[in-house]
């Protein structure tokens, strides 16, 4: 270990968002987001590394990668498929996918008490709901399945308190097509109250969080999965009523199919509108109403909206045509080429990279509809691999390409989780991950409702809450992990409460550290500062506390929390 | 005294004359014509028992059952403007937020409030204090100080909300805090010194700039109750305390309505009446609190600050099947407290299609040829009461220069 | 086949509902469940309650609303002549018996028929959401998933029913499409589209011949499979001649 540790410090400095050499920009020779002249500089191999893994798995790289990194640059494409199979990459995509489908909110419509759970559970709950559409899509991303599968498949994914509470059967992995379960606690299953196959779109989980209000007749989830799965957005059109034909219901209902401002939208939102009455609820509040599916309701649309369902034009033999209808539509894959690569990139796609979204979309489509195809392209890019810009970058440039992130409050839990063994909780309540009395938003994460959009930029709100997240699992590691065996610790693997600066054992620590949090060695002026703040706290606080000190700071450090 | 007063490291919102503002938002669509929009006999439905009345120049109608109403128009009247008849354009709850609140359609934008207080010239503590409601601000992130709706900051701030936690963990001594954050902070200067052009740049210099207030910021916290706002009164005084103090520019609290109840009243429009029962209940509160407090020119802080009261929408004139209303695109706005032209109307409704007339700006009466009013002419108002250039911002919609004094 | 199970579990109205409701609600002791007003009677008015137990063993959880509307034409000052015999149900709730059995829904149901001076009925019935009560009729018995919305018209130009909407029951799930019954021919002329839910979620069309044979035409899609019998008048007489019983006689 010593001696790769000396390599490594030999072979690299630190910084916030090391760059390789301009000269070599490998990243700009090959994929589908290659331009002509660069104006970026890519990141160097070991940040590539780390900014892959916090994208593909939600953590930092672990040391022996690093080290495959350092031997060979090459060894980070084989690193990126172990990646892609891992679960890890199944979390991360949910919790990608989780910022734009907006369904981890922190209350339903029913509550836990509505079925007879203890109060105790309400996190729980609410996070399992919230969880199972966006785990089914991360399901078939990981699985090697092609990504229409999402929208046709007659299986979703449920844990044991989503078995218990709704109409669900667990069903194999074989049936379902799968190698692997979709994550610790969760399963295949298959909905047992008549809702026909539609995979994501025949979720409770995503139409709990998009119901409809009785005067609304399901337009809003028609417009939902318009958004989320076409990126046709009804809503985006500002529009001027011609209110005074709208004043009676008759003439209001009526507007929808005559008034210009209106027939526009209506003409293709109301037969989809049809196609959601199996989730219609004649009591939004009623738990029998919300639980199941209500397949005789499937044609309520013709009583309440005056059309049969269909699909932009195309009749639906009811809503067990509907999946299939997104599946076949065109924009069902160049939305989600824009939403992967959008998560990937940490930006919105617009109509700006219409080319080079084409040429994510022909990766896709080359992987056979296999989402690792698409993100293998999109991780090629030139602008995901920029650490830096060159003189010849645009001021757009300078907007839109991230060269270096923040990572978001679930990569933050996951990655102090999975070096401290430290996870912020509350109550049961994941306090990273709500808003009711958590941090998630202050944290720069969106929940949801009144906040929908990522924070990119740090905030007071934001180092405060990382500045307790480190204090807290830095106490946790010297409390708990140093209380361990050496062999049985997790991170302080190395010393004991009696190594002082002084011994070998000490440095070897810290630039073990160094690897593990930063993914990269320590400088020469780092050691140096640690080492004295470890001796200043160790006098007046003892051992433990200096320890704590410094894990302190290595996750304060911004070379932990960008990337 | 606090040590960032004493220091003079930080300048004070107010003292140079930027107007401070204090948003109170009304989630779910409130129904102007329940309250501060008279339509009693036109073809507005309404709950029975409204009677018409004014103050201060103001008409508006209420109940018996509403006391706090008449009390509100009769003490905050004189200076309280309301604008009708803003057309958001859209009848959805979520783009109707985005409309109200930014001017577009578009996801992305950056609300008043953020941009006012990104916009400030000096380096508050708080630029803008978001506690509880909607909230959009994609290039202000850095401006904006989350709160939480249930007081999370100061949980924060006093380490509670990490020993209070599932897993039993001690905080450092402050000696060993101390030195940690002075490490942080270091490495964060040095970054944002190499951080370079673009974005690595900005969110390093972002960082730095936020680490710099936390000191403060945790030495304000064990000084102020972050976490007293049990209502959007009680979150208000917090926004006002914190403008007392000079540290903050702009705030937003959210009023969900009675008992919570929302104000997305599809099938209960006797909610409205309560709602703005407590709604008008709140603001003569907050005023009062205002009033009570002292400005950075000497004056009480009501005379500083102005407190914008929207809704993301109104509400359909007729009643529906289930007895309550639904949405509808046009709605009003209010202004109160420094800089509003008092006892002031702006626009009004078609009585036979409660649409919104078109209104002269400067003097606020209807007229033909003038502007229909749409939310960016609330956002150049908004900024201009601020004492931020509209034009800058909104070139293609002037401020409602009648809502402004003088 | 599954379409006549449906239809020998009973014509799903509102009134059984009620019944089953007020069976439960007329046990209600002081403050169990609590009502919101404290001074309502018997099964009516608007209660809320997470959880309360009668001395006498019923159990109340959820919430509901129950309001009816009996007026007799002699006292009908708003609207002389005219009779009302109106019911609604908002419900939320879960109701137990000490003998054990249950009754549990969620969902919004209504009637309301009008009595005319000329003699004339027109009613308008609502059973929306889901709804199970032990004992009761055999489709409420069992447990119905409804969204069904019934007319019912007498007058001059006869007596007829409409039907739109659906029945969802663990034999099968039907939906009527703009169904009509015209008493005055061969009692009980049914038109229009019955249809049937293959449990995969394919609809098998009945379109009604408007014959006096019962027969229709079963499509899926654009496939004719045949011809099938059925009597949905036989299900329904009786149901609709209750409705024509005013509620003050």
């Amino acid at each position: 270990m010593l001696a790769l540790i000396a390599t490594l410090l030999a072979l690299h400095g630190c910084g916030p968002a090391p760059v390789g050499d301009s000269g070599t920009a490998r990243a700009t020779d090959s994929g589908p987001g290659a331009v002509a002249d660069p104006v970026t500089i890519p990141l160097d191999d070991l940040a590539l590394l780390r900014r892959r893994s916090l994208d593909l798995t939600g953590l930092p790289p672990e040391p022996d990668q690093v080290a495959a990194v350092l031997e060979d640059p090459d060894a980070i494409e084989a690193i990126i498929e172990d990646m892609l199979r891992s679960p890890r990459w199944r979390l991360r995509f949910a919790d990608m996918m989780a910022e734009q489908f907006l369904t981890r909110v922190d209350s339903f419509n029913a509550t836990v008490e509505s079925y007879g759970l203890d109060p105790s559970q309400e996190y729980r709950f609410e996070s399992s709901v919230g969880t199972e559409p966006l785990l089914l899509m991360a399901t078939i991303a990981s699985a090697d399945r092609p990504w229409t599968d999402v929208v046709t498949v007659d299986w979703t994914v449920a844990d044991d308190m989503l078995l218990e509470i709704w109409p669900l059967q667990e069903i194999s992995l074989e049936e379902a097509g799968l190698s692997d379960a979709p994550a610790e606690g969760w399963r295949p299953a298959r909905y047992t109250d008549g809702r026909p196959a539609g995979g994501l779109i025949m979720t409770n989980g995503l139409w709990w969080r998009y119901w409809s209000a009785p005067a609304n007749y399901n337009r809003g989830r028609a417009a939902a999965l318009a958004r989320l799965l076409l990126c046709e957005d009804f809503l985006l059109r500002p529009i001027s009523f011609d209110a005074s034909s709208l004043l009676d219901t008759d003439s209001l209902l009526d507007a929808t199919s005559s008034e210009p401002a209106c027939v526009g939208c209506h003409n293709s939102l109301d037969p989809l509108a049809a196609a959601f009455y199996g989730f219609w609820w004649f009591d939004i509040y009623a738990e029998p109403e919300m639980t199941r599916y209500h397949p005789e309701r499937e044609w309520l649309g013709a009583y309440y909206l005056g059309t049969s369902p269909e699909y932009f034009g195309t009749p639906l033999n009811g809503p067990v045509e509907l999946g299939p209808a997104v599946a076949d539509d065109p924009r069902f894959l160049r939305c989600t080429t824009r939403r992967v690569a959008g998560g990937l990139l940490h930006r919105e796609i617009t109509d700006a990279d219409q080319s080079q979204v084409s040429a994510w979309l022909d990766a896709f489509r080359d992987a056979d509809l296999r989402v690792g195809g698409l993100v293998r392209a999109v991780l090629a890019s030139e602008e995901y691999r920029a650490g830096a810009l060159l003189d010849t970058a645009s001021e757009d440039d300078e907007v839109a390409i991230q060269t270096l992130r923040m990572m978001s409050p679930d990569q933050l839990a996951d990655s102090v989780e999975a070096l401290t063994g430290f996870r912020w909780t509350e109550d049961g309540f994941d306090q990273l991950g709500n808003d009711d009395l958590g941090y998630r938003i202050l944290a720069g994460g969106v929940d949801g409702v009144a906040v929908t959009r990522p924070q990119r930029d740090p905030s007071v709100s934001q180092q405060v809450v990382l500045r307790l997240l480190a204090q807290g699992a830095a106490d946790f590691v010297v409390t708990s992990d140093l209380a361990l065996p050496a062999e049985e610790r997790r991170l302080l693997t190395g010393v004991d409460g009696d190594t002082t600066s002084a011994d070998p054992a000490f440095v070897d620590q810290l630039e073990t550290l160094h690897l593990r949090f930063h993914g990269r060695p320590a400088t020469d002026d780092a050691l140096a500062e640690e080492t004295a703040l470890f001796d200043a706290v160790a006098a007046a606080d003892g051992t433990a506390a200096a320890w704590a000190a410094v894990i302190a700071l290595l996750i304060r450090d911004p070379a932990f929390w960008t990337y | 005294m606090p040590g960032w007063l004493l220091s003079g490291r930080r300048a004070r919102a107010g003292t140079s004359g930027e107007g401070r503002l204090l948003f109170v938002f009304c989630t779910g669509g409130w129904d102007p014509t329940e309250c501060i929009a008279p339509m009693l006999g036109t073809v507005v439905e309404n709950n029975p028992g409204l009677v018409e009345a004014s103050a201060h120049g103001i008409p508006f109608v209420t109940t018996e059952e509403r006391p706090a109403v008449r009390e509100f128009f009769e003490s905050c009247g004189d200076r309280l403007a309301i604008v009708h008849g803003v057309e958001a354009r859209s009848v959805a709850h979520d783009v109707c937020l985005r409309l109200m609140l930014t001017g577009s359609t578009l996801p992305g934008g950056n609300d008043w409030p953020s941009t006012v207080a990104a916009s400030s010239s000096q380096d508050l503590l708080l630029p803008m204090v978001h506690i509880s409601g909607p909230s959009y601000a994609a290039d202000h992130s850095g401006s904006v100080v989350r709160v939480g709706a249930s007081g999370q900051l100061s949980r924060l701030l006093d380490g509670s909300g990490m020993t209070d936690g599932d897993l039993a963990v001690d905080l450092p001594s402050a000696e060993a805090a101390s030195r940690v954050d002075a490490l942080v902070s270091g490495r964060l200067q040095a970054a944002a010194a190499g951080g370079g052009r673009g974005r690595a740049g900005q969110l390093l210099d972002l960082a730095a700039a936020a680490d710099g207030r936390i000191a403060d910021l945790i030495e304000l916290g064990g000084e102020l109750d972050l976490s007293g706002g049990q209502d959007f009164v009680g979150q208000a005084a917090i926004a006002a305390e914190l403008m007392e103090r000079g540290l903050c520019r702009t705030a937003m609290v959210e009023f969900e309505g009675w008992q919570g109840l929302s104000w997305d009243t599809h099938s209960d429009l006797p909610l409205q009446g309560h709602h703005f029962n407590t709604l008008m209940e709140g603001l003569s509160s907050i005023m009062a609190d205002l009033d009570a407090r002292r400005g950075s020119r000497g004056g009480p802080l009501s005379d500083e600050v102005t407190v914008v009261v929207l809704s993301e929408m109104g509400r359909y004139p007729r009643i529906n099947s289930r007895g309550g209303k639904d949405h509808w695109t046009f709605t009003s706005a209010m202004f109160l407290g420094a800089g509003v032209a008092g006892g002031t109307v702006v626009g009004g409704y078609d009585p036979e299609a409660f649409t919104g007339f078109r209104v002269d700006l400067t003097t606020g009466a209807l007229d033909d040829g003038g502007v229909a009013l749409v939310p960016s002419h609330l956002g150049a108002t908004i900024y201009a009461l601020a004492g931020e250039d509209p034009a800058a911002a909104l070139p293609d919609h002037p401020p409602i220069a009648a809502v402004i004094d003088g | 086949m599954a379409l006549d199970e449906v239809l020998s579990a009973g014509a799903v109205h509102g009134l059984p509902v009620f019944a089953a409701y007020e069976s439960y609600l007329e046990h209600r002791e002081g403050t169990c469940p609590s009502m919101e007003d404290p001074e309502s009677e018997g099964p009516y008015g608007v209660w809320q309650t997470d959880h309360c137990e009668t001395g006498a063993g019923y159990v109340f959880e959820g919430f509901g609303l129950y309001l009816v509307d009996c007026t007799d034409p002699a006292d009908n000052d708003m609207e002389p002549g005219v009779g009302v015999d109106s019911r609604g149900l908002v419900s939320q709730y879960r109701l137990k018996a000490p003998d054990g059995a249950e009754m549990e829904a969620g969902g919004d149901c209504s009637h309301e028929c009008r009595f005319d001076v000329d003699g004339g009925v027109s009613c308008f019935d609502q059973v929306g959401g889901s709804y199970r009560a032990d004992g009761r009729e055999p489709w409420l018995d069992v447990g119905v998933e409804a969204s069904l919305f019934v007319t019912h018209e007498v007058g001059a130009d006869g007596r007829r029913t409409t039907i739109d909407g659906g029945i969802g029951l663990p034999a099968a799930d039907i939906s009527f499409r703009e169904v009509e019954v015209d008493w005055e021919e061969c009692d009980g002329l049914a038109t229009g589209t019955v249809a049937i839910r293959d449990p995969s979620g394919w609809w098998f069309s009945l379109v009604l011949s408007g014959d006096c044979s019962g027969y229709g035409e079963l499509w899926l899609g654009d496939q004719d499979l045949g011809q099938i019998c059925i009597d949905l008048a036989g299900t329904l007489r009786d149901a609709v001649a209750g409705w024509e019983q005013p509620c003050w006689l």
